[in-house]
């Protein structure tokens, strides 16, 4: 289970307000919080094998794989992911709760555009989207 | 090389760096400063976190043979987040009305973990242009070179209001406003020392001292060479169509004076400014003046304008932007360019000379070079032809003068080179010479007179502190690179860096380098000139060597002597000087100190050794006192710069293992004046000679780096920097190695300290800097002395760095104790030295960058710059013929004349000559009715435009006294003057005889001169004048005079006869003067009385006897007065008597008969006889 805390911007679902702070629970699948991060610097070589490198520091990106939800309760979710696409910083924890939280971080979204997979589920044909997106830490 | 402070230098140029960079942009309030991490302390400012991206920079690029650099870029990204840059962009211009375009940035460097206030700043910019996409804005940049691209003397004007004749010397005009006088100083060949203004009206220069709001006042007519005139004004016409006023801008300074001038309109030394219009406006704190004022006495003198070369500027208008101004007239003259420093500022530096040899500031092998390009031998940049047009005539608006050359050596060796033209308008014939234009071309010939080399090279970011005119030393195996222009084995030539970029993120330096392969060769600057100087240079000042010398008939002879120098080279503690050939035995040792001169008066023959190895610029010590981290310079010296090895700073120790993480300690770098001994500027005033450099000694090193313990502790100081070699320069007549001759002016070599033990870590500190050699001046005074030998006689070393210790193999290690740890590659051994860093120089041979030969150029004194005189006519022939003398030449072309002027003398002296005529063409009669021998000269005119006074050709014949005579075959016969001269001497005066020739004979008059002497004829005066062929010339006295004829008609006279002495005669005898006297002189009758009537009344007789005169007298009576009815009885004889006859009583008659006695010299004599007759009346 984690969280985050965002700005209502666009795509709002029904009863929300834009400019307004929710916060969204997301269930993460069990192996849907993989680090991707890199470090961010230059080396140089001269002839002989000297080796000179600059380091400028490091990027932590995570690709976060959601549950599947039913797709009328993708509302809120496909909310949160237009809001956060334009760079919006927001609060986001994929382990811990508001109440307790265990990795809370200021993050923004890195992806190129979520993704949304739909899946057809069971004898009655239930249609649950999984949605996926990937953050940086700010 | 950026001299950067130790902690920066620490973290800049470790091999593992985090780098960190800050962009401020200057705004008047909150200037933003953008960063490139969030994690920078004690940023100031607006500061916009983590924002930036990826700076980097290009500097300027300079291409010296075009005397030019193409501007530096700066160009930076950043992240907008949350529109922070746009959010403060909008602020400023909106609430402060500033815009972005033009700002200043500058970009800061440092490392993690570095407050702001260690950052280094890297660049000083301004903003170009800026871009914006996808969240980002681009930022683009250009060094402050690009604010010199403003237009600068464009005139200001006005129109005249009045009439004005040639002399008035005030002149009305509409508006004199935006007229500005200027402070002339010592340097001004116009109205020195006075602060006037000058304006140009028609074709004429005005120079003025005052004004008034309509007028100038003060004014001098005619100036800069041209002719005052009067200008007409019709009241008619409107005032913005009458004659034009315009501000004539003369400029008249010693080149970086000048160049200073124009930049910030401040005149150096002055509390007085240039007008607006006159100058770029950059504020001084972007100009670093010492540059300008330490370039060199030979450039100037800040102490005394005249003492340089002064650059004249006339009638300067509309330079399409200042730095070409700047560039093209003055740095490239001075042998300079203008870098651009980090903090912005513009600076003013000598083009490096002898480039494959100077003096390098850091070593580059293949440890510090991560690429290297092609290396391209660069045919193209051969110039061994050059052009050079000076001596601009604002008036004419072109050059006057072309001086063209060619460096017969190099087109030899590499084949003719295209012409390269250079045009300098501020090289003034009443300033320069050819002798200066040669020694200016000197500094571009050390460059371009072999191939050239250029190459691209990268190297690793941590020697990002190398700048654009660095020299480097590019040293890398024959396998990396190959150079037939070279010696053989491996690669090893100094290069300048004409262009530097620096990345930020990729850390690569970029550099371009070039690189000359040959020393030019070395040529007199005249053909005909035995010494230039003076033989009273010799022995004005200093210390006769015979008094410190063991000199035997001009033979030193062999002993060890000690010669003490002085500082300046310019002090009279420094010179010794000889009077003669001087030759230096075999066995002779002389040491010198300081700074030495000898001037001989002689050939030098050089056979001892003259040593002044370390006896140069002190080396300096470090104290082992103060901060860790304080640093000492060494004494920069002429020649060779100096850096000794690094220290180590331990920055931990394990407690239990004793391991020392450690980093190299940066020893502080030395750099000289100069790279290699730049060409002077050399000038003879008198017995005076300019433009030598004041100090030749070597540098004196700067300590070694220390060992600094991890508390900030100094455990010991760094060794010693070694002392410079002493500075040595020759002045002789002729100058030749013997077998054993050599002069030594190495530097002092360096070694380090004992070690040190810090916990079980033994470590040296670092070697002083070596010193480096002094340099040798030697200037032969003459230009038809050999240039001698100096290959392997002259030694200038720079010390040797020995460093004890195993060098560091990075910059950060960890040193281990011994024999804690056996893997040997971990552990390098006991004791330890800092790292050697590329920039140690050790061992190095700067015997060519330390040595300039010159040739003291000539005495030649400027002149006037004056148009182009026309070519002269040649093979000017006169002969005789009927009526006057016939005259061929053949002209210049018809286009290079307006005529030809034909000059007559009646002798062979040109003094003498007046004007015969004048005829476009190749022939000319002169008309001379009495024909003559004429000497001729012609010569060829132009009647210029600009109201200039004509040009003349030479003469034709050149000579003065090489007349061409109109009687070649037989000068001084003259068939057409009197001849056959006779003259006898006469009682009472002379008789002369001569001939006429059959010209004469018809027409013309004869003229008899006389003079009381025998020559000359010019005194002689006019003693008769007529047509005859002979002539008594009557004379009182018998005196010797002495005559002279000749034939005269409409102004056109023959040559005298005699030629030479006049003709000698005087009057045989002289007799008295002729009188006359009559007895009795009053004479009176009575007719009688009585009548008868008419009664006749006759006087007695009267006689006249002559005295005197020659004779054989006659005698002629006639009525002086009255007379009327009285005879005269006989009227030519002596005696005679008078009568009358009347008719009646009381009549009177009465007259003075005159005798007019001749004697047979027709002398004449009077005597007066009063008559008196009456007739009685009868009343």
């Amino acid at each position: 289970m984690g969280w985050a805390f965002y700005i209502a911007r666009v795509d709002l679902a029904p009863s929300h307000v834009a400019e307004t702070t929710y916060e969204i629970p997301l269930v993460i699948t069990g192996d849907g919080f993989q680090f991707i991060g890199k470090d961010l610097k230059t080396k140089q070589k001269s002839i002989s094998g000297v080796v000179e490198t600059n380091y400028f520091g490091r990027e932590r990106i995570w690709r976060i794989t959601l549950e599947p939800i039913q797709e009328q309760e993708a509302a809120v979710l496909r909310e949160f992911l237009a809001s956060t696409a334009d760079g919006q910083p927001f609060t986001f924890d994929a382990r811990g709760t508001p109440d307790m939280p265990l990795a809370e971080m200021t993050v923004v979204r890195d992806d190129e555009g979520a993704s949304e997979e739909l899946f057809i589920k069971g004898l009655y044909g239930e249609r649950m989207i999984q949605f996926g997106f990937d953050v940086r830490e700010a | 090389m950026r001299a950067d402070p130790i902690q920066f230098a620490l973290a800049n140029e470790a091999r593992s760096r985090r780098p960190r960079a800050v962009v401020q942009i200057e705004f008047d309030v909150a200037s933003p400063y953008i960063t490139s991490h969030d994690d920078i302390p004690n940023v100031p400012g607006d500061v916009l976190q983590g924002m930036l991206q990826r700076p980097s920079a290009i500097s300027q690029r300079i291409i010296p043979d075009e005397g030019r650099s193409e501007i530096g870029s700066f160009t930076f990204t950043l992240v907008d987040k949350a529109q922070a840059f746009t959010i403060a962009m909008r602020s400023q211009l909106q609430t402060q009305g500033a815009g972005l375009r033009r700002r200043r940035v500058r970009l800061y460097l440092g490392a993690e973990g570095m407050d702001f206030s260690d950052f280094q700043l890297f660049q000083t910019q301004i903003v170009t242009r800026c871009l914006y996409s996808g969240g980002r804005y681009e930022v683009r940049c250009s060094d402050i070179t690009r604010e010199l691209q403003q237009e600068v003397f464009r005139p200001v004007s006005t129109t005249l209001r009045d009439s004005v004749s040639a002399f008035a010397d005030i002149i009305p005009v509409y508006d004199t406003s935006r007229f500005h006088m200027v402070a002339h100083g010592t340097s001004y060949s116009d109205a020195p020392g006075q602060t006037v203004g000058y304006f140009r009206l028609g074709e004429e220069i005005i120079r003025y001292t005052g004004k008034t709001s309509d007028s100038f006042s003060g004014c001098t007519r005619g100036v800069h060479n041209t002719v005052a005139k009067g200008y007409a004004v019709d009241p008619v016409t409107p005032p913005d169509k009458r004659p034009k006023v315009e501000e004539f801008i003369y400029l008249e300074m010693p080149g970086p004076k000048l160049a200073y001038a124009v930049m910030t309109g401040i005149i150096y030394g002055t509390a007085n400014v240039l007008p607006d219009h006159w100058h770029l406006g950059i504020d001084t704190a972007f100009v670093r003046l010492s540059d300008f004022t330490g370039i060199g006495p030979d450039l100037w003198d800040p102490t005394d304008d005249t003492a340089a070369l002064v650059f004249r500027f006339v009638g300067l208008k509309q330079q399409s932007e200042g730095k070409a101004f700047l560039e093209k007239e003055i740095y490239l003259l001075l042998g300079c360019y203008s870098p651009v420093y980090s903090d912005g500022a513009l600076g003013l530096r000598r083009r490096v000379a002898l480039i494959s040899d100077a003096s390098p500031v850091a070593t580059l092998t293949e440890r510090e070079i991560v690429s290297l390009g092609e290396l391209e031998h660069r045919y193209d940049l051969v110039h061994n032809d050059f052009r050079i047009l000076w001596a601009y005539d604002p008036i004419a608006e072109d050059f006057i003068r072309e001086t063209g050359w060619i460096d017969w050596d190099s087109a030899d060796a590499h084949g003719k080179s295209k012409l390269l033209t250079y045009q300098f308008r501020g090289l003034d014939g009443q300033r320069a010479t050819d002798a200066t234009l040669a020694q200016r071309l000197d500094s571009i010939r050390d460059a371009y007179a072999a191939p050239p080399q250029t190459t691209d090279c990268t190297v690793l970011g941590s020697l990002n502190r190398l700048e654009v005119g660095d020299v480097v030393r590019l040293s890398v195996s024959s396998d990396v690179l190959r150079d037939f222009a070279g010696s053989a084995g491996d690669y090893n030539r100094s290069h300048e860096i004409q262009q530097k970029s620096y990345d930020f993120l990729s850390g690569d330096v970029a550099l371009e380098l070039f690189g000359s392969t040959a020393r030019p060769g070395l040529f007199p600057p005249s053909d005909s000139v035995n010494a230039s100087l003076p033989d009273d240079f010799y022995g004005a000042i200093g210390t006769p060597l015979t008094s410190v010398l063991t000199i035997v008939d001009g033979i030193v002879q062999a002993g060890t002597y000690n010669l003490t120098g002085h500082a300046s080279l310019a002090n009279a503690a420094a010179i010794y000087y000889y009077l003669g050939d001087l030759t230096f035995l075999d066995g002779v040792i002389i040491n010198i100190t300081e700074n030495v001169m000898f001037q001989i008066r002689g050939f030098v023959t050089k056979n001892g050794d003259l040593v002044g190895t370390g006896d140069g610029q002190a080396g300096v010590s470090d104290p082992g006192t103060g901060a860790w981290d304080d640093t000492f310079a060494g004494n920069p010296g002429f020649i060779g710069n100096s850096r000794g090895w690094d220290g180590i700073r331990v920055d931990e120790v394990a407690g239990i293992t004793g391991f020392h993480k450690v980093r190299t300690l940066p020893a502080e770098l030395t750099k000289a004046k100069n790279d290699a001994f730049p060409s002077l500027e050399l000038r003879v005033d008198g017995s005076t000679l300019l433009g030598l450099p004041t100090d030749l000694r070597g540098t004196g090193g700067a300590p070694g780096g220390r060992i600094v313990s991890q508390n900030d502790s100094v455990l010991a100081a760094g060794g010693a920097g070694g002392a410079g070699g002493a500075g040595f320069c020759l002045i002789c007549r002729g100058f030749a190695y013997g077998a054993s001759g050599s002069i030594t002016l190495n530097g002092e070599s360096t070694t380090a300290p004992a070690f040190i033990t810090n916990g079980n870590i033994q470590m040296h500190p670092g070697a002083g800097g070596a010193g480096s050699p002094g340099s040798f001046l030697l200037l032969l005074d003459g230009n038809q002395l050999s240039f001698p030998i100096m290959a392997g006689k002259f030694s200038a070393l720079t010390g040797t760095v020995t460093q004890s210790g195993n060098a560091m193999v990075d910059r950060s290690s960890t040193l281990t104790p011994n024999p804690v740890i056996a893997d040997p590659i971990a552990r390098p051994g006991n004791p330890h030295a800092g790292y050697a860093d590329p920039a140690v120089i050790s061992g190095h041979d700067y015997s060519n960058a330390a040595l300039r030969i010159q040739y003291i150029p000539e005495p030649q004194v400027p002149e006037d710059d004056e148009d182009a005189t026309p070519p002269a006519p040649a093979d000017l022939v006169a002969s005789h013929v009927q009526g006057g003398n016939s005259l061929t030449w053949t002209p210049p072309a018809s286009d290079a004349y307006t005529v030809i002027e034909v000059w007559a003398s009646i002798d062979n002296n040109r003094e003498n000559a007046t004007s015969a005529g004048e005829v476009k063409g190749s022939a000319y009669f002169h008309q001379l009715p009495l024909g003559g021998l004429r000497y001729y000269w012609i010569r060829a005119r132009i009647d210029p435009e600009f109201g200039r006074l004509p040009l003349y050709s030479e003469w034709e014949p050149a000579g003065p006294t090489d007349g061409e005579s109109s009687n070649i075959e037989a000068p001084g016969e003259h068939g057409e003057k009197p001849v056959d001269f006779t003259a006898v001497g006469k009682a009472n005066g002379i008789k002369f005889s001569w001939a006429l020739p059959s010209v004469s004979k018809m027409i013309g008059f004869v003229e008899l001169f006389e003079h009381t002497s025998v020559s000359p004829f010019a005194s002689a005066t006019l003693a008769w004048s007529g047509y005859a062929v002979g002539l008594f010339l009557q004379k009182t006295d018998t005196t010797t005079r002495y005559y002279w004829l000749r034939l005269t008609r409409s102004g056109e006279v023959s040559v005298v006869e005699p030629v030479g002495d006049g003709l000698a005669a005087a009057a045989s005898s002289v007799t008295a003067a002729l009188a006359a006297t009559a007895v009795p002189d009053n004479l009176s009758a009575g007719g009688g009385f009585p009548p008868p009537n008419p009664k006749t009344a006759v006087t007695g007789s009267t006689v006249v006897t002559p005295t005197g005169g020659t004779p054989g007298y006659t005698y002629a009576w006639a009525w002086l007065t009255g007379g009327t009815g009285i005879t005269i009885d006989s009227p030519a004889s002596a005696t005679t008597t008078f009568r009358g006859t009347s008719f009646f009583d009381g009549t009177r008659m009465d007259g003075v008969a005159r005798c007019t006695v001749t004697d047979s010299l027709s002398a004449t004599a009077y005597a007066d006889v009063t008559v008196h007759l009456g007739w009685t009346s009868i009343l």
